[in-house]
């Protein structure tokens, strides 16, 4: 459970969310310090959704514009005093929780006086515990990321502020996971009325904003929401959330400051730092932590990568200090898998991974004799798919690593792949040799070691399958107090450094900038966006 | 007259019927399937088969293509897979906007190439007419993207200002503004075209400035300005509207550019994501739509050289 150090509960304890709600309040007695100005209109480059139903699709697109009107039952920090990967739990629409000590039941008391939007067809209702099952129902029931509330068996209301959750095994992610915008309090009579939330106008809630306006292809317009519980909050009047789908247009509008942020998580491209620098020097430049991996993953199933020997030939080929020194120039992490480097309450370090740190160094003359044990003295050749389109950043670390696997005689055979078939053919696992890509973002730590190494799963594209391996990955995630958890994902990455399912290439940090008018802003390794906007300001 | 038009209006129906068939085959073999993109990449659903049955994907394409062709004739142009909406719905709402960037872009191509073209033709062989020329040259060498490109990138880093973009308003909301948004792109669109157009006006009018009832009208003494305008264009304006006229498909295709890095909401980029997200329906309607725009917009040509010579007046 990554990050949730603040507000963690074991299962033995009651979460009273008091480190939590102190977290809450903090964020905006700060804003209070610096004077929050109140009111003017955030330009931000966002992203058109597909749709706009948060359970009909996976997409990040759709979760950060229902963030902005839909909220959850907790949230996480936000703020530029928090780290971006810091995923501490606030209360949100839930006030606290308790949890029994088997972890399978989980008891919420809801924030009371909430109210839905005034207008049809909920018309300012209170938000109570049946919208809170409904919600928790449909997710379970229709969205892609269902697997990712447990064993959901039943939920029960018992009374109007309270709903009682019980699962069928303990599941360690499951409050984290409550508070990741796929998992929004929707009204039902939305879909009673309109039959879906797909269309703009069933984007109804009661967050910090409400959708004033939908533009397709142009905007999408969101204004304060009057009725918010949070009095105070948000600061704007509104967002503009722009469809400007040209990186070179959304860059120069930045530059010109006729949009605040850049893009929808305000990153600029590394290689146009120094010209920023140049062109807009009071704009702020920050590097970040950005979450995700990018990987070689290999056909572990069949020869010659199911040879172990093989794959720690591999990864001893890159020069992983060389590469970030030089060629991030210092800003990113030789070591971000399994798991990221970010998330440090969980990242084990190199020196503590036992006899499996050694894979991690640079070591050709060791690597090229691997390789002539397992039968290729001569190196070998294999396929590498990907997708170009990520962007030439994304490339020129497939041909750098494609470069450090050439000394040891191994040829990686690029062949780049249209999107439609990579997504569905590589990115799930489907191709001959190697595949090189980055991976989706999850903000809790379970994603990237059940995704990636739990025998069956989809996102397990190196095609593991390790009955001990398995174990420990289920075993992560019953223990839902953190210290024991802590000790089979220490165990877990051990495990894993040995073996090499996956060849983790360095990771560079991101660059975000944001005009200087904006205030109170950081990143933020969340889809949450309106959680992130809801305590910034304009100084204009 | 009224027969003749009659008459290609009735050519229309076949050939519609070809597009109809082409388009509906071409769109299904653009490699992946909406239902495998529904279900891997955004998980619309979670069975591929009842979501395929749902979507009327199971049928036979001989089926598909007649239940398509049975909603089109009743102005039924299908519905989105995705957002459920009907094609007719967001086309209605994108095309002023493609249209108005075309016109705008054809209009910027004549206002520089008939003038240049004329003047180029008039002084022939001399220094106006060799920087004409280059002139044509440059605007059909340069790719519109680039110059787009330019546009928006240039002047923000040197002075802090960029086109309006991100903030499109539409024709009811400020006519004016709306006009104004599209000028940039126009221009970048008009400008390769503008290239084709000169030199075809230029070498129209050389031809036509040599025959003899042009050197007739000099020679009674007529004005220079009377006989360039209205004897000799005139006769050279028939080949160049058929230029002007056969363009409608790359005013639509360029526009695609344009709106994307003009942040514009017109259909380019709405059959673009139509095309990355496998919408068959929205990319059948939309092809159809253009198909008959192109059949039309060539029919208008037609008609028009009556206009221009009495003598193709059709009877």
């Amino acid at each position: 459970m990554a990050g949730i150090s603040g507000g963690w509960i074991g299962r033995r304890e009651f979460l009273k969310v008091t480190g939590g709600t102190a977290a809450a309040l903090a964020a905006p007695r700060m804003a209070r310090a610096q004077q929050p100005k109140r009111g003017g209109v955030l330009k931000h480059i966002g992203l058109e959704p597909p749709s706009f139903d948060i359970h009909a699709t996976v997409s990040y697109q759709t979760q950060l514009v229902s963030s902005f009107v839909h909220r959850t039952l907790f949230k996480f920090v936000n703020g530029p005093q928090y780290n971006p990967s810091d995923f501490t739990l606030v209360p949100d629409l839930a006030l606290k929780v308790e949890v029994s000590r088997d972890g399978r039941q989980y008891t919420i008391t809801l924030r009371q006086g909430v109210r839905w939007e005034p207008r049809p067809p909920v018309n300012g209702r209170e938000l109570v515990a049946a919208d809170v099952k409904y919600s928790l129902e449909r997710a379970a029931k229709k969205s892609g990321y269902a697997s990712l509330l447990g064993q959901l068996e039943a939920v029960e209301t018992p009374d109007k502020y309270t709903v009682r959750v019980h699962l069928g095994d303990a599941f360690a992610p499951f409050l984290h996971n409550l508070a990741e915008p796929w998992n929004g309090i929707l009204p039902p009579e939305v879909e009673e009325k309109m039959g879906d939330f797909k269309a703009a106008e069933s984007l109804i809630g009661c967050g910090p904003f409400v959708l004033e306006r939908y533009e397709p292809g142009v905007k999408a317009v969101f204004a304060r929401n009057p009725n918010y519980y949070q009095k105070g909050l948000p600061h704007l009047d509104k967002v503009e959330w722009l469809f400007v789908k040209d990186r070179s247009s959304q860059l120069s509008l930045f530059r010109a400051g006729q949009v605040d942020i850049p893009f929808y998580d305000s990153r600029i491209p590394r290689s146009d730092v120094a010209s920023f620098k140049k062109s807009n020097p009071a704009y702020p430049i920050v590097y970040w932590d950005w979450l995700a991996n990018r990987t070689l993953a290999m056909r572990t199933d069949k020869p010659p990568f199911s040879d172990v020997r093989v794959r720690r030939a591999l990864s001893m080929a890159v020069d992983r200090k060389k590469w970030v020194a030089q060629y991030l120039e210092g800003q990113g992490y030789e070591d971000h898998g399994p798991v990221p480097a970010p998330m440090r309450e969980w990242k084990l370090s190199a020196k503590d991974l036992g006899e499996g740190a050694k894979y991690l160094e640079y070591n050709p003359a060791a690597a090229k004799k691997l390789l002539a044990e397992a039968g290729f003295p001569n190196g070998l050749k294999a396929k590498c798919t990907h997708w170009p389109g990520y962007g030439p950043e994304y490339v020129e670390d497939l041909e750098l690593l494609a470069f450090n696997l050439k000394q040891i005689g191994v040829e990686l055979q690029i062949v780049n792949e249209e999107y439609g078939n990579y997504i569905r053919g590589s990115f799930l696992g489907k191709y001959d040799e190697t595949t090189w890509g980055p991976s989706s973002i999850f903000t809790e730590v379970d994603g990237y070691l059940y995704n990636f190494y739990k025998t069956g799963q989809p996102n397990n594209r190196s095609h593991v399958s390790d009955t001990q391996l398995d174990v420990m990955l289920d075993a992560q995630r019953r223990y839902t107090a953190k210290s024991s958890r802590k000790k089979v994902i220490d165990e877990i990455q051990r495990y894993t450094a040995e073996r090499v399912y996956y060849i983790y290439t360095p990771y560079p940090k991101n660059v975000a900038s944001w005009t200087p008018r904006v205030k109170n802003y950081g990143p933020k390794n969340s889809f949450d966006r309106g959680a992130q906007l809801e305590v910034v300001w304009l100084d204009k | 007259m009224v027969r003749y038009a009659l008459k290609r209006l009735l050519l229309v129906v076949p050939t519609l019927f070809l597009v109809s068939l082409f388009v509906f085959a071409i769109v299904r073999a653009i490699p992946g399937d909406v239902v495998d993109m529904m279900l891997e990449q955004f998980q619309y659903g979670k069975d591929a088969a009842e979501l395929r049955q749902k979507l009327g994907l199971d049928r036979p394409l001989a089926e598909q293509y007649l239940v398509w062709v049975g909603g089109v004739l009743r102005g039924n142009l299908g519905q989105s897979l995705w957002t459920k909406r009907p094609a007719l719905v967001d086309i209605a709402a994108r095309f002023p906007v493609t249209l108005t960037l075309s016109l705008l872009s054809i209009v910027i191509s004549l206002l520089v190439a008939l003038p240049v073209g004329i003047l180029a033709a008039v002084k022939q062989d001399t220094s106006g007419d060799y920087a004409a020329r280059s002139f044509a040259i440059g605007a059909l060498s340069i790719p519109n993207f680039w110059l787009a490109t330019l546009i928006v990138v240039i002047p923000s880093f040197y002075f802090q200002w960029a086109p309006s973009i991100g903030n499109f308003v539409g024709f009811r909301e400020d006519p004016g503004g709306y006009v104004a948004q599209l000028v940039l792109p126009a221009i970048c669109l008009g400008i390769t075209q503008a290239g084709v157009i000169m030199r075809m006006t230029r070498g129209m009018m050389l031809e036509v400035l040599r025959q003899d009832y042009v050197r007739t009208a000099w020679a009674k003494g007529l004005a220079g300005q009377g006989v360039v305008l209205r004897h000799a264009l005139r006769n050279a304006m028939i080949p160049i509207v058929t230029v002007i006229g056969g363009q409608m498909p790359f005013y639509v295709g360029g526009s695609i550019v344009m709106e994307h890095i003009f942040g514009l909401p017109g259909m380019g980029s709405f059959v673009l994501e139509a095309i990355s997200r496998r919408d068959y329906p929205v990319i059948q309607a939309v092809n159809l739509f253009v198909a008959l725009l192109v059949i039309l917009s060539n029919l208008l040509v037609d008609l028009s050289y009556g206009a221009l010579d009495p003598r193709l007046r059709h009877e």
